[in-house]
């Protein structure tokens, strides 16, 4: 619903390409249309975390310029809809 | 068939997808309302059905007692009967294969079509027994053309009782009880007469050659005989019983299908029987699938075993969802489907050697340990499950870094069950970027990487985006931060 206003939609996925196939079966069942991406330099392993382990999802809202707006590790709808909107008004 | 286990995937990916809810397997339509007529000894309900074999299909009652089944391609598959001689199946719907023809033969009546075998070149011979005479009849048929394959020579003698068939390129190879074994040039489309090969090898019963051209031979005696090109005999060891099949494995080794008495793995180079398998019914074909297992036809289920050890994996009784199953004959298969020959028809498994085998899963994809002090020491539990219905061994834990110490080298978790493994570093006050390994014997996944991580400068709300570089899922693209062009929403994933 953003898309006409210029929001880019990307997927992440932090597994590699040795699991490509299995990456591109599980996008074929989902049906998403965005670009489902692979992290082949772990920059998963650079946003803030807090110590112990690394629970996926992260949901990041950047602005135009590539500032990180908003960074969460639980899905919060809300929020997360408000951080999108700021960055496209 | 490799599967795709997703967790903690983005509530936001799921939200913005619609996943298409997977369609089951139809079950055995069953086509055995003629069963209860038919003398189909016992059947053993006492172990669990094998998971691996899935029952597909079965073809209309039509066709009794067929003996052999063959692969052709084009989604076509060659029944041999024992009183119909040869039909012809449309397997392009696994779910219902269905007969579109047959092929004319042209033995005379009474007479029971007992083997077939394919060459690399669509050549197909078939051997026939007469019913009272002990007579038998060999017929070559071309099926270069797998939609209309067509009986081109045939060849009788009296006396010959034919019986297991094989190619080694353009000759035919036919075990032929008192006759020995039969050999005939078939290069130029006909059967001409055959060579005899060796005549003193007992009652040959059965025959295979493998991709050096080593013929291995069963005899009803209960011999397996390995013979040169020329017939020599090079070797021979006593086994269980009558030899009705004989398969080379993909390791050199032979298994002999012995009826009754069950097979045997043995190297008839050495001459020495490997392992043993009981069956329950009469064994009398076997496959053997890329795993390495050996699926058998055991007259009334289908017996999976180890391929090494001949430990049996599980059963199959393709009947259980749709009656009763009778007389398993004959089996072939072609890639993961599996063509099994009933009294009644055709049967169709498709085979999934994952689902009986062990399946390692870590709790999480990485470890980052946090921002330590210098000498200050922290560790991680990396939780480990086995998944999987069969127990799993991993065979190595190792650290790419030598400061990550590891409470276990090695492990073995039971089917379903957990354990765990500490990994701990003390901190130096600078970075740890390490990667734990673990390899494993689950086929899916023989190898995981868990990176370990400490003191890793980290970027959060305020800061600029990292600067990446992602290769799309089809490979044919990379994006890079700087050229998103607008404010963006990512979100990050993992499989597992």
């Amino acid at each position: 619903m953003y898309g006409p206003q210029g929001l880019v939609v990307l997927a992440l996925s932090s597994g590699g390409m040795a699991d490509a196939a299995d990456l591109e079966t599980f996008i074929a069942s989902t049906g998403v249309t965005f670009p489902v991406l692979v992290d082949t330099t772990n920059t998963y392993s650079e946003y803030d975390n807090d110590g112990a382990i690394s629970p996926y999802p992260i949901d990041l809202v950047l602005d135009a310029d590539g500032t990180i707006v908003y960074l969460s590790r639980t899905y919060e709808p809300d929020a997360l809809r408000a951080a999108v909107e700021s960055v496209l008004r | 068939m490799r599967r795709v286990r997703l967790t903690l995937l983005s509530p936001v990916l799921s939200l913005l997808a619609c996943g298409a809810p997977q369609e089951p397997l139809s079950s055995d339509p069953g086509e055995a309302d003629t069963a209860d007529t038919i003398d189909s000894g016992p059947v053993d309900d006492s172990l669990p059905l094998g998971d691996n074999l899935v029952a597909r299909g079965v073809s209309d009652v039509e066709f009794l007692e067929p003996t052999a089944t063959a692969w052709l391609g084009s989604d076509r598959v060659l029944l041999c009967s024992g009183t119909n001689g040869l039909g012809l199946y449309d397997v392009s719907d696994l779910d219902a294969p269905s007969r579109t023809g047959g092929v004319s033969l042209g033995p005379p009546a009474g007479f029971r079509c007992q083997h077939l075998a394919l060459s690399g070149e669509g050549a197909v011979i078939a051997t026939h027994h007469g019913d009272e005479t002990g007579d038998g009849w060999i017929a070559l048929i071309d099926a270069s053309d797998p939609t209309a394959p067509v009986a081109v020579a045939s060849w009788n003698q009296p006396g010959v009782e034919p019986e297991g068939v094989a190619f080694d390129g353009d000759m035919a190879l036919v075990a032929a009880h008192e006759s020995g074994l039969l050999r005939f040039d078939v290069s130029a489309g006909a059967l001409g007469s055959p060579t005899t090969l060796a005549d003193d090898i007992g009652n040959a019963y059965s025959v295979a050659v493998d991709a050096i051209g080593r013929i291995a031979v069963g005899t009803v005696e209960g011999e397996v005989l390995l013979l040169d090109s020329a017939g020599t005999t090079l070797g021979s060891i006593a086994v269980s019983g009558p030899v009705r099949d004989v398969e080379w494995l993909a390791d050199g080794s032979v298994v002999a299908i012995c009826g009754s008495s069950g097979l045997d793995r043995i190297d008839l180079q050495a001459g020495t029987v490997e392992a043993h398998a009981d069956v329950y019914g009469s064994a009398l074909d076997a496959v053997e699938m890329e795993d390495g297992s050996i699926v058998v036809a055991d007259w009334n289920d289908l017996r999976m075993f180890d391929g090494e050890t001949l430990d049996l994996l599980g059963t199959e009784a393709p009947g259980a969802s749709g009656g009763p199953a009778v007389a398993l004959l004959g089996i072939d298969r072609y890639e993961d489907t599996v063509f099994v020959a009933e009294w009644q028809g055709l049967r169709t498994f498709t085979w999934d050697p994952m689902v009986s085998a062990p399946d390692i899963r870590a709790d999480v994809a990485s470890i980052d340990l946090g921002t330590l002090a210098s000498g200050e020491p922290a560790a991680w539990s990396l939780v480990l499950r086995n998944e999987g219905p069969k127990p799993l061994t991993i065979s190595s834990i190792t650290s790419s870094d030598a400061a990550v110490s590891l409470s276990a080298s090695s492990m073995e978790i039971a089917a379903g069950g957990a354990d765990f493994v500490e990994v701990a570093w003390v901190s130096t006050g600078g970075t740890l970027s390490a990667r734990v390994t673990l390899r494993s014997d689950d086929p899916d996944e023989p190898e995981i990487v868990v990176p370990v991580d400490a003191n890793q400068p980290t970027t959060g709300v305020g800061d600029l985006v990292p600067d990446f570089s992602y290769v799309a899922v089809n490979g044919t693209e990379t994006w890079r931060s700087r050229d998103l062009g607008g404010p963006a929403l990512l979100t990050y994933f993992a499989t597992f």
